[in-house]
């Protein structure tokens, strides 16, 4: 007998236990099957309702080819001038800080001024 | 019949083996049917739709990393309990394992000369297979019983078909071996 014939032979032997399982044991694995079928139904039901989603939203998107293109149009419109508005902001940003600097209630010099002793005693120019 | 209940037609075919895979794996029913209902609901979860001519290789792949899942955790679960218990009871060998104890009953209903002699032997190889390393015992359960070809075998484990090969033969010869003195060589 050679090797397959022999593995062969002692697999048959293992079928013939499968037959002699505890009740309990076979009811455990049927509730696990159940449970298990129940799961597949309700993730096939989810895939189905996303793939439905999908196929809708082409669908739209076929039906209204102009409007999508409008919307596309649109929103590249926004974009390119938000990084419009965003790039000239930068350039002025010292003015900013200037604009601030010079409407505070300090003057400029009371910065330059180690302890404010000069502006506080008055002899400040401004 | 839709994809849910085509399912659950294949894991009827299938649930009783891969039972006794786990339990020829973990040695502990309880721990085998643990990891069979989590097979079956990764399988449920991950693959509802799947073509049935799939199932089979997907199951065995989620049932194998599953059984591997097991003893990781049961790997970690004693490197903490197995000191404690040590020092708790001080009886170390309490912890071997008797695969004997996990063959089945017979039933008495049967003839009871056939039951005699297919039990013996039966227990006898369950046995046998329980001591086999888990790769080999993996290969040769894969190969011949499930009867998968090597291609496929070689997938489930994820291992080249020439470690299949080699595996499949050593587990062969150590059956043979171990079964030699009740007579079922093939030598």
């Amino acid at each position: 007998m050679n090797e397959e014939a022999f593995a062969k032979q002692l697999v048959m032997k293992l079928d013939v236990g499968l037959t002699e399982l505890r009740p309990e044991v076979v009811e455990r694995l049927e509730s696990a099957r159940f449970r298990a079928r129940d799961l597949a139904r309700l993730k096939s039901h989810e895939h189905a309702v996303h793939s439905a989603h999908g196929l809708a939203v082409i669908g739209w998107v076929r039906q209204h080819r102009a409007g999508t293109v409008g919307m596309l149009l649109v929103l590249l419109l926004g974009v390119a001038v938000a990084m419009w508005q965003s790039s000239s902001n930068g350039n002025d940003d010292t003015a900013d800080v200037d604009a601030a600097l010079l409407t505070g209630d300090l003057p400029v010099n009371a910065y330059l001024d180690n302890h404010l002793n000069k502006w506080t005693s008055g002899d400040s120019n401004n | 019949m839709n994809a849910a209940d085509r399912l659950s037609h294949f894991l009827a075919g299938v649930e009783r083996k891969a039972f006794r895979q786990a339990v020829y794996a973990v040695r502990d029913e309880q721990g085998a049917l643990d990891i069979v209902q989590d097979a079956m609901m990764k399988l449920a979860e991950k693959y509802p739709d799947a073509p049935e001519n799939e199932l089979p290789l997907l199951f065995q792949r989620i049932l194998q990393n599953t059984i591997r899942d097991y003893y990781r955790r049961q790997k970690v679960r004693n490197f903490w309990v197995s000191p404690m218990s040590f020092f708790a009871s001080g009886q170390e060998g309490q912890e071997d394992h008797d695969p004997m104890e996990h063959v089945q009953a017979t039933d008495v209903n049967s003839d009871p000369f056939y039951v005699l002699a297919t039990d013996k032997s039966l227990a006898s190889i369950q046995k046998a297979i329980e001591k086999l390393p888990g790769r080999q015992r993996e290969a040769f359960l894969l190969r011949y019983w499930e009867e998968m070809d090597v291609a496929e075998t070689a997938t489930v484990m994820g291992c080249s078909e020439g470690s299949v090969k080699t595996h499949c033969s050593r587990a062969v010869h150590a059956l043979a071996t171990m079964l030699k003195n009740k007579g079922s060589s093939y030598e």
